[in-house]
C-alpha cells in the first residue's frame, strides 16, 4: 500500500491502516522524540502524543511532501510542547544558565560512534543545547525559525549552538579516545 | 579548514541521527488506539448530545410559536355602543370583566358586514366568524350575538372558553341585547319592541354548552360568565331567504372554524444553577464530609484518628457545580405543580496529588491489575481537578408554601434525577499501589440524584417571571462502582435561576 492509499485508508478510519501507519513510522520517530527527551519513558509518551495528533490531523496531509517528513514536523513540535510543559525540562530550558560550561573546543572531532552512541550523547547535553542542536543539526531549522519557535533571538539560537556542538565534539572526542585506547590496548 | 570540519560533523550528526531508530514497546500502540477510539467515542456522543438539543429546541420553538399563533378572539367595537365579542385565554380574572357592558345610549348601530371598513374592529373579525362559521353569505344580513362562556373545571381550576354566536335575521331593524347582571343568563332576551330574531342560529364551539338553542340538547353547563352580546347589523340588503338558509345550514355547520382557544397547561423555560459540588460519604448529610483543612493539620472531624497523610492522598476537596438546562412545567393542584426538564450538569473536585510520572506502571490493586501509561503518586505537590459530565433529567414536585398573591410565591421543590456521566476527567485513587490514574471503567455510568430547594418568583407579574433559590442534590447512587472510597456520593448546593419563557 503506498502512502496516499495508506493515508486514505486512515481518513477512513480503518483500524488496519491505522496499525501499518503506526508501525511503518513508530521505530523513527520514536528516534526523533528520543533526541529530544531525556529518558525513554519520556520519548514514548511524546510518540503517543505526536501520533494521536497525526490522525487527528492527517486530513490536513497535503501531500505535497513525505509523509515522514510531515509526522517528523509533528513530532518535533510534540516534543517541544512537551519540553514547555513538564517543569522538569522547563527549568533547564533557561538558555542564559548554561555560561558555566566551556567545553575545549576540538574541531577535528570525527563522528565514529553508531547512530545510539550519538544519540545518547545529545540526550546528555542540557536541554537547551540539546534541543537546540537537533533543531539546527538534526532537522536542519534556520536559527531565525529556532528562534521564533523556542520565543528566543536567533543571535541566542546561535550562540547555544555553538556551545552545543563544542561540548559534543569534546565528548565525542572523548568517546573515541577511549575507544581507540580500548582497541589499542 | 574549521568551517570545513565543522561542515562534515554537521553532515555526520545528520546522517547518523536520520538512520536512527528504536522500536517502541507494545503498550504505545495500545495507548494511542485507545486515544483514537475514545476521541471517536465523544464525538459520537457530541453529535447526539447536540442533535438531542436542536431537536429540544426546535419542539420547544415550534410549541412556543404554536401556542402563541393561537389568536384571542377578540371583537370589540369601540365607540358608543359597545359591543363585544371576546373569546379570552384562560382568564382568571373576574368573568364579569369580561362582559360588555351595554351602550350608554340605545342608539343602534348599524355595521355593514359586507363592508367591514365600516367598522374596522368589528368588521374585520366578524368577516372571520362568516367565513368559517356561518353559511350565511356574506352580504347576509346579521345580528351576531356573541357569548363567551367561561367554564370552571372543578378539577384542573382551568376556565374554559365558551363561544356563541347567533345569528339573527330581521327586518331591517335590529336591537341590541344584553346580558343579565349575574352573568348567567344564557338566554337571549329581546327588548319589548323586538323585531328581529324570529330565527336563531347558533353556533357551538367544542366547549361550549351552552342552551340556548333550543334544538339543543345538551343539558345547561354551570356558568361563571356567559357574554351574550348582539351586535347590531346593516341588514338593508338581506332577503329573508338568505337568512333561513342560513339557519338550514347552520345545523348541518356546527364545526367551529375558530380554533379552540385553549393554552397549553405546560409552562417551558430555563433553568441554571451554580454553586459548590463535592463528594461525600454515603446518607444524606451534608455534614459528613471533612474539610481539607481538617485532614491537613491532622485533625479529625469527629470518628476517630485517621493517617494525614493516606486521607490528603485520597481525599478529593470541594469544586464547582453547575447545571443549565430547559424545562416544562405543569400546575396540577393550586399549590402544586411538577417540572421535568433536561440538564447538563457539571461537577467538579480538587485532588492533592503528588508529582506526575510518566511511564507505565501495573496496578497492584486486586480489583485492577492493568497497567497504566503514566500517572501521579500521593503526596501533596499540586492539585488536580478531577471533572465530571452528567445528562439530568430532573423531576420534581413544587409545592407553594405561603399563601396570597401579594407576596413572590415560595416553592419547595423535592424530586429525583436520573442522571447519566457523559463525560469525566477524573483521578481514581489505588490505595495499594498509592498512585492516582485515569480509569473511566470505574464509573457508575447512570446514577440516581435526590434534589430538593426553595425558590421564589420574583416578577410574576411580567412575561417572563424569574424564579430564584437555593438548591441542593445528592447523588444515591455511587460514583465509583469498583474500589469505591469512603466519599463517594456526589453533591452539590448553590443558588438556582428559572426564567420562564412560556408562561
Amino acid at each position: 500500500m503506498d502512502e496516499r492509499q495508506l493515508v486514505k485508508s486512515c481518513l477512513k478510519g480503518k483500524p488496519a491502516a491505522q496499525k501499518e501507519l503506526y508501525d511503518r513510522f513508530a521505530e523513527q520517530m520514536l528516534g526523533v522524540c528520543y533526541r529530544y527527551t531525556k529518558s525513554l519513558a519520556d520519548a514514548e509518551d511524546v510518540l503517543q502524543d505526536g501520533f494521536v495528533k497525526v490522525y487527528r490531523f492527517l486530513h490536513t496531509y497535503q501531500f505535497e511532501g513525505p509523509l515522514g517528513a510531515w509526522i517528523r514536523r509533528i513530532m518535533v513540535t510534540t516534543a517541544l510542547n512537551f519540553l514547555k510543559k513538564h517543569s522538569r525540562y522547563r527549568t533547564d530550558l533557561s538558555f542564559d544558565n548554561n555560561d558555566a560550561l566551556h567545553p575545549v573546543v576540538e574541531n577535528d572531532a570525527e563522528v565514529r560512534m553508531t547512530a545510539r552512541e550519538l544519540a545518547e550523547l545529545i540526550r546528555q547535553l542540557p536541554t537547551g543545547y540539546q534541543t537546540i542542536f537537533n533543531l539546527h543539526a538534526v532537522e536542519g531549522f534556520t536559527h531565525v525559525e529556532i528562534g521564533s519557535m523556542l520565543g528566543i533571538s536567533d543571535g541566542t539560537s546561535r550562540s547555544q549552538y555553538a556551545r552545543a556542538r563544542s561540548l559534543l565534539i569534546s565528548w565525542v572526542e572523548k568517546k573515541s579516545q577511549i575507544k581507540n585506547d580500548h582497541y589499542a590496548g | 579548514m574549521t568551517t570545513m570540519r565543522d561542515n562534515e560533523f554537521d553532515k555526520g550528526v545528520q546522517e547518523k541521527m536520520g538512520e536512527f531508530r528504536l522500536p517502541p514497546s507494545a503498550p504505545v500502540w495500545m495507548e494511542v488506539e485507545r486515544r483514537i477510539r475514545e476521541r471517536k467515542r465523544r464525538r459520537i456522543l457530541i453529535f447526539w448530545f447536540c442533535l438531542a438539543g436542536l431537536l429540544m429546541a426546535g419542539f420547544g420553538g415550534w410549541w412556543f410559536w404554536e401556542s402563541n399563533d393561537r389568536p384571542a378572539l377578540s371583537i370589540t367595537k369601540e365607540g358608543s355602543n359597545s359591543s363585544v365579542i371576546r373569546s379570552t385565554e384562560k382568564n382568571t380574572k373576574d368573568p364579569r370583566e369580561e362582559i360588555a357592558l351595554p351602550a350608554k345610549d340605545d342608539k343602534e348601530q348599524k355595521i355593514n358586514v359586507a363592508d367591514p371598513s365600516s367598522s374596522p374592529s368589528v368588521g374585520k373579525d366578524l368577516s372571520k366568524i362568516n367565513r368559517g362559521e356561518t353559511t350565511t353569505g356574506i352580504n347576509a344580513p346579521l345580528l351576531v350575538k356573541s357569548s363567551s362562556l367561561k367554564q370552571l373545571n372543578k378539577k384542573t381550576a382551568d376556565k374554559e372558553l365558551t363561544s356563541k354566536a347567533q345569528l339573527t335575521a330581521g327586518s331591517g331593524k335590529t336591537t341590541r341585547q344584553q346580558t343579565s347582571p349575574k352573568n348567567k343568563v344564557d338566554k337571549l332576551v329581546p327588548d319589548n319592541d323586538s323585531q328581529v330574531a324570529t330565527q336563531k342560529s347558533t353556533t357551538e364551539f367544542p366547549v361550549a354548552s351552552t342552551s340556548e338553542n333550543k334544538s339543543t340538547t345538551e343539558p345547561p353547563v354551570p356558568a361563571t360568565a356567559t357574554l351574550a352580546v348582539a351586535v347590531p347589523v346593516d341588514i338593508s340588503t338581506a332577503k329573508p331567504a338568505d337568512t333561513v338558509q342560513a339557519v338550514g345550514n347552520d345545523k348541518q355547520q356546527t364545526t367551529p372554524s375558530l380554533r379552540k382557544s385553549k393554552k397549553s397547561k405546560w409552562q417551558t423555560g430555563i433553568v441554571f444553577a451554580y454553586g459548590e459540588s463535592r463528594l461525600i460519604r454515603g446518607g444524606l448529610s451534608l455534614f459528613s464530609e471533612k474539610s481539607f483543612d481538617a485532614l491537613q493539620s491532622g485533625v479529625s472531624s469527629g470518628n476517630g484518628n485517621f493517617n494525614n497523610q493516606s486521607f490528603a492522598d485520597s481525599v478529593p476537596l470541594k469544586g464547582s457545580g453547575i447545571h443549565t438546562g430547559l424545562f416544562v412545567k405543569r400546575q396540577l393542584g393550586k399549590k402544586t405543580s411538577f417540572s421535568a426538564g433536561l440538564n447538563w450538569s457539571y461537577y467538579s473536585g480538587k485532588q492533592r496529588v503528588g508529582t506526575r510520572v510518566d511511564s507505565i506502571r501495573q496496578l497492584s490493586s486486586p480489583f485492577n491489575t492493568d497497567t497504566r501509561n503514566g500517572f501521579y503518586r500521593s503526596g501533596n505537590a499540586s492539585r488536580f481537578t478531577n471533572r465530571y459530565y452528567y445528562l439530568q433529567l430532573p423531576l420534581l414536585l413544587h409545592w407553594q408554601v405561603n399563601k396570597g398573591s401579594n407576596w413572590p410565591a415560595i416553592e419547595w421543590e423535592n424530586g429525583f434525577v436520573p442522571s447519566f456521566l457523559i463525560a469525566s476527567r477524573a483521578l481514581v485513587y489505588d490505595p495499594a499501589s498509592r498512585i492516582f490514574f485515569r480509569d473511566k471503567k470505574v464509573y457508575n455510568s447512570f446514577s440516581l440524584v435526590y434534589q430538593t430547594g426553595l425558590t421564589a418568583t420574583l416578577a410574576s407579574r411580567t412575561k417572563h417571571p424569574l424564579t430564584a433559590g437555593v438548591y441542593y442534590n445528592y447523588h444515591i447512587s455511587r460514583l465509583q462502582k469498583t474500589n469505591p472510597p469512603d466519599f463517594n456520593h456526589q453533591s452539590s448546593y448553590g443558588i438556582q435561576f428559572r426564567w420562564l419563557l412560556k408562561k
